[in-house]
């Protein structure tokens, strides 16, 4: 049952309100453009599918047009030295002979096939991601001492690969990009990573999510929704003895991953290197005990 | 601008119907966000904001939309809570039943809200998410214990700890004044 002292806060507190800072309304409206909403998505889909449609059925009539063999090709009897080529089958006929047109008819028809192919596959899972525009860093995406082992800052995603190898057991939809950090890790430490997540197969990055798979030496803190931001960090504090880290990121996953052995998830496995595992975690461990 | 208006340029996607829908309720949010964590009441309040516009042709009309972006604010700035803290069963439970005295009660009236908000920011974390459910939300003892992943006991006991810490903050308080 609420006392009093519930209700003198309620009363209080529903009332109040504070104006946030100004920065805010530029953040949340940089990520709403990097976000359609619902209906201009479907719209988008909609629109990308018919494009793709009449561009296939454009060039499946070219094709047709191109593969078309002379016993098609009606000749003039009036003028039998001309030699435009028309097309046999009424329905599909261009009014204007094809050389005047501008169009000189495929002698490839494989060619063009490709190019249907190419379209309907869609991007190019290589392709680089678009960088993310410059949003307000959220405050939990910071470097922050950790409490009561080592307090040396957290390290950032900027350079220094030589401290750690990286894999990833992930094919079709790879993280972009892994950055490593330029820091001597130390126990006590968290590590940061920032990693560009993208659905290639629907250009979007709301979908993901990190995934909790982790064993006792991970700090909670390393569940991180992905939300809207597709430049995400995730860090994870490393303990005495620890040589590897794991993240998991399960999606909804569509296209060619959906057929794939670890449909569902994709492994990060971050490998620290020998020389820190047994100097410096060692060396930095806690005097107090 | 109508606030049905609002909602349904925000359904479109229409700029100044966000920038309006924004204008209209960050300060509200942004009080609610502050409860639950200090330093990050802005991160909180802006993953707000962008649920509520990312979900927002989900509101159906039905109840009230004030009621209904609340929730949203609460529930990710309990979101954010998770992220922040190992949820720790705590298994003692001792329920603090203690009415203000009358001094303390004098002295709770004549604060204001900013003031309130202090005493609610020295309270630990699970603490505060807990009395801010129960007494400011209204949620029960059994809801928050399922959006806490808490036992029911555990909530009420931090219930009654965060009044026990705030009264004694009371008690300060008003001893200073008395000495004053």
């Amino acid at each position: 049952m609420p006392l009093k002292i519930d209700e003198v806060f309620k009363s209080k507190m529903d009332a109040f309100t504070r104006t946030p800072s100004d920065g805010i309304w530029l953040a949340i409206e940089k990520e709403l453009t990097l976000k359609p909403t619902a209906p201009q998505a479907l719209w988008g889909k909609l629109i990308s599918v018919l494009s793709i449609l009449s561009l296939a059925g454009i060039l499946f009539s070219i094709i047709q047009l191109g593969s078309s063999k002379p016993k098609n090709l009606s000749i003039n009897p009036k003028n039998p030295t001309s030699n435009t080529p028309r097309v046999a089958f009424p329905h599909q006929a261009p009014q204007v002979p094809l050389a005047k047109a501008g169009h000189a008819p495929l002698r490839n028809p494989s060619a063009a096939s490709s190019i249907i192919r190419a379209s309907l596959k869609g991007p190019n899972p290589t392709q680089t991601p678009t960088p993310t525009p410059n949003v307000r860093p959220k405050t939990d995406q910071l470097p922050r001492p950790s409490a009561g082992l080592s307090a040396k800052p957290t390290a950032l995603d900027s350079a220094a690969p030589s401290l750690m190898n990286s894999q990833t057991s992930s094919t079709s939809q790879s993280p972009k990009e892994i950055k490593k950090a330029d820091h001597q890790y130390q126990m006590g430490d968290y590590v940061v990573f920032r990693i560009a997540f993208e659905n290639t197969s629907t250009k979007t990055t709301n979908q993901l999510q990190i995934w909790e798979e982790f064993p006792d030496w991970c700090d909670a803190s390393t569940l991180e929704t992905i939300g809207h931001d597709p430049l995400h960090h995730v860090k994870t504090k490393i303990k005495k003895g620890q040589n590897t880290v794991i993240w998991k990121v399960k999606g909804d996953f569509v296209g060619p991953r959906a057929s794939s052995p670890n449909k569902g998830y994709i492994e990060y496995r971050i490998q620290l290197t020998e020389a820190i595992r047994a100097s410096e975690l060692k060396r930095n461990e806690p005097q107090s005990k | 601008m109508e606030l049905r208006e609002i909602i349904d340029g925000c359904i479109n996607g229409v700029p100044k119907a966000q920038r309006e829908l924004y204008e209209k309720y960050a300060g509200l949010l942004m009080a609610i966000c502050l409860r639950y964590s200090s330093h990050e009441a802005e991160d909180i309040l802006q993953m707000s904001f962008v649920k509520i516009f990312g979900n927002i042709h989900k509101y159906k009309g039905e109840g009230s939309f004030e009621g209904w972006i609340k929730r949203i604010t609460v529930n990710t700035a309990v979101t954010n809570y998770h992220k922040k803290n190992a949820l720790k069963q705590a298994a003692d439970i001792d329920d603090f039943h203690s009415e203000l005295s009358d001094a303390q009660a004098s002295t709770l009236s004549q604060m204001r809200a900013d003031e309130l908000l202090k005493l609610i920011e020295a309270l630990a974390d699970k603490y505060r998410v807990t009395f801010n459910l129960y007494a400011i939300e209204g949620y029960k003892h059994t809801e928050i214990a399922e959006m806490l992943g808490i036992t029911e006991g555990t909530s009420k006991s931090q219930v009654s700890r965060a009044r026990k810490m705030i009264q004694e903050q009371l008690e300060r308080i008003s001893q200073q004044e008395k000495a004053n």
